[in-house]
């Protein structure tokens, strides 16, 4: 909590949610559209959400390196790591909306109050990117969780997605629930709920109540991120809920999750250093075990890119275990590229479905005599994802393996290694799906397939974001330096991360 | 891409040669997507021509590169090439030809511009066979040329899908089961490949990529050991070693002719060249003490190669099993560890390139015809197709290393290198000889046995109206061919342009104390 003096002179420093605050605009204003009637939200929702979003990176871009000074009476920090790590989650927001509009369209739900439901989810998660504080985290935390169970029952005439809903609302708030007990034993063992002063008493008084908590909010920040064995919802959700929404859950929601593991386990957990450790390690082997395991037996494509996602976590979090300057940010660049490469990937199902009304992998076969662009764009964000070169994530990948190397994590490397060989497999069958099959073993999906055309309303933005992503994801590789760049600057603006860092320097060499 | 980095090489040219070499192709594939798309009966023939013209270019641009540019007096790194590309993973895009990579980049881009001029029936997805092609051909250069351990490992993982793919779609029947056994071996291979890579580059004080500099921290001891270890597996399901050959005689059974050409002729040199580049010259003092293990594997693969190709009924597994035989010769001659062997080694790379290429596409253009490959289903084609007989019994006769023939002056230098190897006990060199010899012997065996069935016996009446070779199979036939005769009689041609590589490499080995290690050997 603050003390008095910094309350009469009231320094907000408000300035630091301008993002924020745009992006809140921009849902008020879908809001009020939405009044005015169907038409008037599905022509005006569109525009003022991209004008939200898009100002809102823009504000990000001229926050990147500026002073730091905390907001809110030291409850939000906008430093480089929240920065990159709220543009990410703007990025996939933006995206995830191109994609959906023609997707909301054909399942007959209302657009205004699912731009303004997705806006609010973004909301949640880019103030939970910078929150130092155990109020602000949770109320972000449930910002975000209470949007994204309504996005998941979003088609509510559809059953599996009330059914995801609900079972994404039991587990969540399951998950809420035991981070506020761990939450409130941190504040019961320091006294604040400042997430700096915490770590400064843990320092002072590692208590096994303190490991307890520890626990805890890991257990929350495992389920953000759905590592096993916190997964189970997952499959289940992603399968039942609207599509685009999954391809917001999948990058934007994760990224959040990675940013408050940043911010706990780093900010607050210092004193517990190897513990946390190595739980994560367990957790990241188990998730890029299972995850790319069971993605191979599945049939639904929704249901592996969910499997496929458990996995990728698993590689983002070796990064986040290394705790070098590389490892860092490594998971960084990783999350960026994975934001390209996956909702790459969701854009091609998405129209892929939106034509077919299909999910299955089996129905994609000989999909390359049909349409050419939605194989040849899947097809590279797969290899992507299974990190083949010159794809972008395979120069991702090869960063957070040599961040790995480079800090003797090998069992974490030799697994992600050997799970990346098995996602190849599941990722290039999808590809034999499309490509290897001749004409006269097509599904009947493909034999029926209907005459490509983008001038029905919602599908041009599509095309946009399907062929941004696709480019990116197949050049950015090439010409990642930059990214690279971006992703080291963001760890060196960071003091809480350059603090850990020396102090991880200092053990090494003592 | 900036900084231009100092260039440790003996010569520097300005214009950037070699990276035009590997580039060439990957613009083509690039163009592929632009040409008009195949409608469904009459698919039109530009793909074809544009890869053909492009990998021609690609071809005339290698020799003319290598005949005025190339000093192969000299055993250093040449037309050197360094930018840095991604500094904070120390990739930079750093090409460099020596004796080694020179005369396998040549013949890299004769084979791929043949195996193009092979697919002239190729039927669907025109576009997309030509472009996967020329992204081969691309990363086969880049293999060669690539003096940076990330880069090679960004070369070596990039002709994973084009290879997978051309062998899934324009396979045989059991073409499925063949490619996803070549990606899965190949991608768990290239794991230990990234790992001991990773871990050598980590091991001196200075993290360090490049070849040259990492040849210069000479691990040793266990550590060592385990890189090398990991580098022999890795590059050994390329090459194939015995227990790591069995995805070769699927793959390249069910693959087309021309892929086929393309994995025999260029795939499986680049795990040999490989092992030279990185188990001779970077580790040496594992090479010394492993050297004996590896002509024993080389043994195994020479006889087990030989043996298997007896009980295959298909000509296609036929030669895919004596390409593992053959294969072998290049371990024995890597594991002899002196000039003669390594140079041997080479000039087995060079000569079973060309000979196993000719093989694979005499087959490809004798089932065109007649749409079989069962060696049962076949008889009397020599009365149809005599001169396809002609081509074929040549590269037989090639292959089971007939005097005059460069198979020949390969597989002597080999076995002169390890019989002239002081630092082996004769016992074992004798041992060597004597087995080796033994596969010398069932290589004429299985291969002619095959050519009599094929050829003579009874006709098969099915078989009788088939047509002869066209002038393009016979200029194809002919550019495999006349090399392997021009070897055969005059191998300086080939040999001029390694030999100083080949020689510093064994010298190297030499220093580094070839009698100390040796001598603790039981069999040393």
């Amino acid at each position: 909590m603050a003390a008095p003096e910094n309350l009469i002179n009231l320094s907000l420093n408000a300035a630091a949610v301008a993002p924020e605050g745009v992006v809140l605009l921009a849902m008020l204003g879908t809001l009020i559209v939405d009044l005015a009637g169907e038409k008037a939200a599905a022509k005006w929702s569109p525009p003022i959400s991209y004008l939200g979003l898009g100002t809102a990176l823009i504000l990000l871009g001229f926050q990147w390196n500026g002073p730091l000074e905390p907001s809110f009476l030291g409850s939000f920090l906008a430093d480089n790591l929240a920065i990159a790590f709220r543009a990410v989650i703007a990025l996939s927001t933006l995206i995830s909306l191109l994609i959906s509009w023609r997707y909301a369209e054909q399942s007959g739900s209302p657009v205004g109050e699912y731009a303004a439901i997705l806006l609010a989810a973004t909301l949640g998660a880019m103030l939970l990117c910078g929150s130092t504080d155990l109020v602000s985290v949770f109320v972000s935390l449930e910002t975000l969780s209470v949007a994204s169970y309504l996005l998941s029952g979003y088609m509510k005439r559809d059953a599996r997605s009330s059914e995801a809903a609900l079972k994404y609302l039991l587990v969540g708030s399951a998950a809420a629930a035991v981070f506020l007990y761990g939450a409130s034993l941190l504040y019961g063992i320091s006294g604040t709920t400042n997430l700096e002063a915490i770590g400064i008493a843990l320092i002072d008084s590692p208590t096994p109540l303190a490991a307890l908590a520890l626990v805890f909010v890991l257990a929350t920040v495992a389920f953000k991120i759905a590592a096993v064995p916190f997964h189970q919802w997952t499959p289940d959700v992603y399968e039942g809920s609207p599509t685009p929404v999954v391809a917001f859950l999948s990058v934007g929601s994760k990224a959040a999750g990675f940013a408050l593991a940043v911010r706990i386990l780093i900010g607050c957990f210092d004193a517990f250093d190897t513990q946390w450790k190595l739980l994560f390690t367990v957790l990241a082997v188990l998730s890029m075990t299972l995850g790319n395991v069971v993605a191979l037996a599945q049939t639904s494509m929704k249901r592996m890119l969910a499997y496929s996602s458990i996995g990728q976590a698993g590689f983002v979090m070796i990064g986040l275990v290394c705790g070098t300057e590389d490892g860092f940010a490594s998971m960084i660049l990783y999350m960026a590229a994975y934001l390209f490469m996956n909702l790459g990937a969701f854009a091609c199902i998405i129209l892929f479905s939106i034509r077919t009304g299909s999910d299955r992998i089996s129905d994609y076969a000989g999909l390359y005599q049909k349409d050419p662009l939605i194989t040849l764009g899947l097809s590279l964000c797969l290899l992507s994802l299974g990190g083949i070169p010159p794809m972008i994530g395979f120069f991702g990948k090869i960063y957070l393996f040599f961040a790995g190397w480079a800090d003797k994590q090998y069992l974490l490397v030799v697994v992600g290694l050997i799970t990346s060989v098995i996602s190849i497999y599941y990722y290039i069958s999808v590809i034999k799906m499309m490509v290897v099959k001749e004409p006269q073993e097509a599904s009947e999906v493909v034999n029926s397939y209907p005459l490509i055309q983008w001038k029905t309303i919602g599908l041009p933005p599509l095309r946009i974001a399907l062929v941004t992503c696709v480019v990116v994801t197949a050049v950015g590789g090439i010409l990642s330096n930059p990214l690279f760049q971006w992703a080291n600057s963001a760890v060196a603006g960071t003091p809480l991360l350059q603090q850990v860092i020396a102090l991880a320097g200092e053990r090494s060499i003592g | 891409m900036d900084a231009n980095l100092p260039i440790a090489a003996a010569s520097q040219v300005d214009f950037p040669w070699l990276s035009l070499i590997v580039l060439l192709p990957a613009v083509g594939a690039l163009l592929m997507p632009l040409l008009p798309g195949e409608t469904k009966y009459s698919g039109s023939e530009l793909p074809r021509n544009l890869a053909l013209s492009f990998l021609f270019a690609d071809f005339l641009l290698i020799i003319g590169v290598f005949s005025q540019l190339f000093d192969n007096s000299l055993h250093e790194i040449q037309l050197a090439e360094r930018i840095s590309w991604i500094p904070l993973i120390g990739l930079e895009w750093s090409l460099g030809a020596d004796g080694i990579s020179a005369p396998l980049v040549v013949l890299s881009g004769l084979i791929t511009l043949l195996s193009a001029a092979a697919s002239w029936k190729i039927k669907s997805k025109k576009r997309l066979y030509f472009a996967l092609l020329l992204v081969q051909a691309s990363a086969q250069a880049l293999v060669f040329l690539s003096q940076d351990f990330l880069l090679f490992f960004l070369a070596w993982e990039l002709e994973l899908v084009p290879v997978y793919l051309l062998i899934a779609i324009w396979g045989g029947t059991n073409r499925q089961y063949a490619a996803t056994k070549f990606i899965l071996y190949t991608a768990l291979a290239s794991l230990l490949i990234l790992i001991s890579g990773l871990a050598i580059a980590f091991s001196g004080n200075q993290f360090t990529l490049n070849f040259t500099e990492l040849a210069e921290l000479k691990p040793s001891g266990s550590f060592g050991l385990l890189c090398y270890l990991g580098f022999l597996v890795g590059f050994g399901v390329k090459l194939p070693i015995f227990p790591l050959h069995t995805w070769l005689p699927d793959a390249h059974g069910e693959a087309n002719a021309p892929v086929s050409m393309l994995l025999a002729g260029v795939l499986l040199k680049m795990g040999g060249y490989a092992l030279i580049r990185f188990n001779v010259q970077m580790l040496p003092t594992a090479h010394l003490q492993l050297a004996p293990a590896l002509i024993v594997i080389g043994i195994v693969n020479i006889i087990y190669g030989a043996l298997n190709a007896f009980a295959q009924d298909n000509v296609k597994r036929r030669i895919a099993c004596s390409s593992v035989s053959h294969m072998g010769f290049v371990l024995l001659g890597i594991g002899a560890i002196d000039a003669l062997g390594i140079s041997g080694a080479m000039l087995q790379m060079i000569s079973h390139g060309l000979i196993a290429a000719a093989m694979f596409f005499f087959t490809g253009s004798f089932y065109e015809r007649t749409n079989t490959l069962s060696i049962p289903n076949m008889g009397g084609l020599a009365k149809v197709l005599p001169i396809t007989f002609a081509f074929f019994l040549t590269s037989s006769l090639a292959s089971l290393a007939l005097p005059g023939m460069s198979g020949f002056i390969s597989e002597i230098t080999i076995f002169l290198g390890i019989t002239s190897q002081e630092n082996f006990t004769s016992i074992f060199r004798s041992i060597v000889v004597i087995l080796s010899a033994i596969g010398l012997v069932l290589t004429p065996i299985y291969l002619l046995s095959m050519c009599r069935r094929v050829f003579f016996g009874p006709r098969i009446p099915a078989l009788a109206n088939t047509s002869e070779m066209n002038a393009r199979e016979m200029t194809i036939g002919l550019t495999l061919l006349v090399p392997t005769l021009v070897i055969g009689f005059w191998p300086r041609a080939a040999i001029d342009f390694y030999e100083a590589s080949t020689n510093t490499l064994a010298e190297n080995l030499l220093n580094t104390g070839i009698t100390t290690t040796l001598k603790s050997l039981p069999i040393g």
